[in-house]
């Protein structure tokens, strides 16, 4: 890391006018930025309302309590781990000496991977989403008896094709957890699911 | 100063160490670039076999075959990551009849090898890590523009682009976008949108849980599809869609078009072949077809508009809108409207408990309904109505009208040939005749109910009349001719051309128009 302006600008050690005057010319600060909106587009996935509303509340309540909170852990992070402090200190005690190095030093830019806190974020909404999902699927299923014979069967066979997709998507992210794009189609299942739950709870109600 | 100098360099080459050091214990992300080039000949065949990439492959003048892959890991090992690139090859190599393009690293071996002890030893590296290991590919293949290809793929995007020979794609959850490519495509996917864009030839594909979009076809299509979206524009040969629960879109098809789906919309327009729509609770929308259209679903609204053939339409608890026909026209619903304007044919209509409007039909117009309002407007045919309990109203028919109904109104206005009306409790009031053709007759019977004719002032008939217990009313000179069941006149007006006969238990109205 040679740039520590964003994470400045996360612990409001550095304000928004300054930070969006050095956003264009870092590629470094580009990446994060994107990297957070990316987690952000996913999370946001989780916020549809469905019908066990108090579930969703409660998801919903603590998604934007860990929002809230996000700073003030970061700084706890921060000062828990004072390696960080030590590095971005050396990172630029090295920038003004040792420029040079780093300035050739070949970065990955648009990376197809999520890694570290992003990983974990995303793994944490997944499991978030799974539950919600498990508690949706108890309130939904029994419902499926009063549904027409077709349509029953037409949401019993989605469900199944839906969960098949569920389940190779998490094998196949036990050999690469890091991979967005698959992450990405797991998300898109789970939310498959919700929505075809919320369908049939609406249909059957 | 000296000293203060070397220390502020040592300091800074220790932070810098230490910097590095923390990286390493967290994680590091690298890439690697794999380049690999073939000289390719017509006929030959390319099987591009990767797993969990972004592929892209292009066709270009130049007679032979160039991949470029770009690998990107991430691990908490950076060893790992070393050895995991030493280990990885891009191979483009003779295979079959062809080339094969593949990416051979650690992981790929360890994805295809179902050996215990391998599998065990790659458990170590791959899920032993908690920090986890993993990869990203993107694969870029320049091919001769005639290249036939194979593609299997996993977990990845694929685009094809200006490649002209036949092409097999299988890929699962990744989209799929083919464009500016000619021969013939099959394509399979899941779980992803699947695109076609200006393909010259014919295109098959299978998309399960994955919306299709194609446009721009010179060729016969066929999607296979279900839940997502299957949108279309532009066919120049036949369309085929089999889909289940899946909305269907599109417009433009120069054959012919069959229409599979379920619970979700369907709409059509402009199609140059038959089209066929098979919607099971699907609202269904049609315009423009230049040949026989046969629609079948439930329960959802079904419209069409301008078909130059004939039309078909079997719904049930389906309301009906067409708007031109240019042939016969034949219609079955249930309980919703049904509103018809403008048939060159002949126009049937079966709709229980439905209220029915029916305007411009050339030919004859046949009607069963039961509890609702039917009326109709300029026949140029016959009209023949089953009604119970329906109102009828009925203003210009060209040819002989014969309806039965109960309980509601019977009313006839600008009528040119035989009149037939057997109402039960039923009002009838006939009007405004416009011709009354030499040999017609006019039969007017109900029960309780008034019956009321207008006759033209130079009307040749020979009138029977008789009530029950009403009164009859005559604008012309009348027989009175009572009997043991009530009152009966005759009369004979011109030469009597026409035979007409009134009945009911209550009263009878003959007024002069």
């Amino acid at each position: 890391m040679n740039c520590a302006f964003y994470q400045k600008y996360e612990l409001g050690e550095m304000d928004e006018r300054d930070f969006t005057l050095h956003l264009p010319a870092c590629s470094e600060c580009q990446n994060l930025v994107a990297q957070d909106t990316k987690i952000l587009a996913l999370a946001k996935n989780l916020r549809q309302p469905v019908a066990a509303p108090l579930l969703w509340a409660k998801i919903e309540n603590s998604l934007r309590a860990e929002q809230q909170r996000r700073r003030r852990l970061r700084w706890l992070n921060f000062q828990e781990r004072s390696w960080a402090i030590w590095r971005i200190a050396a990172v630029l005690l090295v920038a003004a000496g040792l420029g040079a190095y780093f300035l050739f030093k070949p970065q990955p830019n648009e990376s197809r991977l999520l890694a570290g806190a992003a990983l974990e974020q995303v793994e944490k909404k997944e499991r978030e989403y799974a539950a919600a999902i498990a508690e949706l699927e108890r309130t939904a299923l029994p419902q499926m008896a009063k549904l027409d014979i077709e349509l029953m069967l037409l949401y019993r066979d989605r469900l199944e094709t839906i969960e098949a997709q569920i389940v190779r998507c998490k094998e196949t992210l036990a050999t690469n957890p890091g991979n967005a794009h698959i992450r990405r189609y797991l998300l898109a299942a789970l939310q498959d699911k919700k929505e075809t739950l919320r369908e049939l709870l609406q249909l059957a109600g | 100063m000296k000293m203060s100098k070397m220390f502020f360099l040592l300091l800074c080459f220790a932070a810098n160490v230490f910097a590095e050091s923390a990286e390493k214990k967290t994680r590091v992300t690298e890439r690697q670039a794999y380049s690999q080039r073939a000289a390719s000949a017509p006929g030959k065949t390319l099987y591009v076999d990767i797993y969990q990439a972004n592929i892209t492959i292009l066709g270009e003048s130049q007679n032979e075959i160039v991949a470029e892959a770009a690998v990107e890991l991430s691990s908490a090992d950076p060893d790992l990551v070393k050895e995991f690139f030493s280990q990885t090859q891009l191979v483009l190599e003779p295979y079959r009849q062809g080339f094969r393009v593949a990416l051979q690293s650690p992981k790929d071996k360890y994805e295809r090898r179902s050996d215990s002890g391998f599998r065990r030893l790659m458990n170590l590296i791959f899920e032993g890590n908690t920090e986890g290991f993993s990869m990203s590919t993107e694969l870029r293949v320049r091919v001769p523009s005639s290249q036939a290809l194979i593609v299997e793929n996993k977990y990845g995007d694929i685009r094809i682009d200006e490649v002209n020979g036949a092409l097999q794609v299988d890929n699962s959850s990744g989209e799929v976008m083919i464009e500016r490519c000619a021969g013939s495509l099959n394509l399979k996917n899941n779980y992803a949108g699947a695109e076609v864009r200006d393909f010259k030839g014919s295109v098959s594909i299978s998309n399960s849980s994955g919306a299709v979009t194609v446009s721009n076809i010179s060729g016969d299509t066929r999607i296979e599809n279900s839940y997502k979206p299957v949108r279309f524009e532009k066919i120049g040969g036949g369309l085929t869609i089999d889909s289940q629960s899946s909305e269907v879109t599109g417009a433009n098809v120069g054959g012919d078009c069959n229409i599979t789906s379920s619970y979700k919309p369907i709409s059509v327009a402009q199609v140059g072949g038959k089209l066929t729509i098979n919607g099971q609770s699907c609202s269904v929308t049609v315009s423009s077809a230049r040949q026989d259209v046969w629609i079948e679903s439930s329960y959802h609204p079904i419209r069409v508009d301008s078909v130059a053939g004939a039309l078909k339409i079997v719904g049930q608890s389906s309301p009906v809108t067409v708007n031109v026909v240019a042939k016969d026209a034949s219609i079955l619903t249930s309980y919703h409207g049904i509103a018809v304007q403008k048939v060159g044919g002949i126009l049937s209509i079966d709709g229980n408990s439905c209220e029915v409007t029916v305007g411009e039909v050339k030919k004859d117009v046949t009607i069963l309904s039961s509890y609702k309002t039917i009326r109709v407007e300029n026949i140029g045919g016959n009209l023949q109505i089953d009604g119970s309990s329906c109102s009828v109203m009925a203003d210009g028919v060209g040819g002989n009208v014969n309806i039965t109904n109960s309980y509601k109104y019977v009313v006839l206005k600008r009528t040119a040939g035989s009149i037939e009306v057997r109402g039960d409790s039923s009002p009838i009031e006939v009007s405004q005749i416009e011709k009354l053709p030499a040999g017609s007759r006019i039969n007017l019977m109900t029960t309780y109910k008034p019956v009321t004719l207008a006759l033209p002032a130079a009307a040749a008939v020979q009138i029977s009349a008789r009530t029950e217990y009403g009164k009859i009313r005559s604008d012309f000179p009348v027989y009175l001719n009572n009997d043991e069941d009530g009152k009966a006149i005759k009369m004979e007006l011109g030469n009597g051309n026409t035979l007409v006969r009134l009945e009911t238990s209550g009263d009878i109205i003959l007024r002069k128009e």
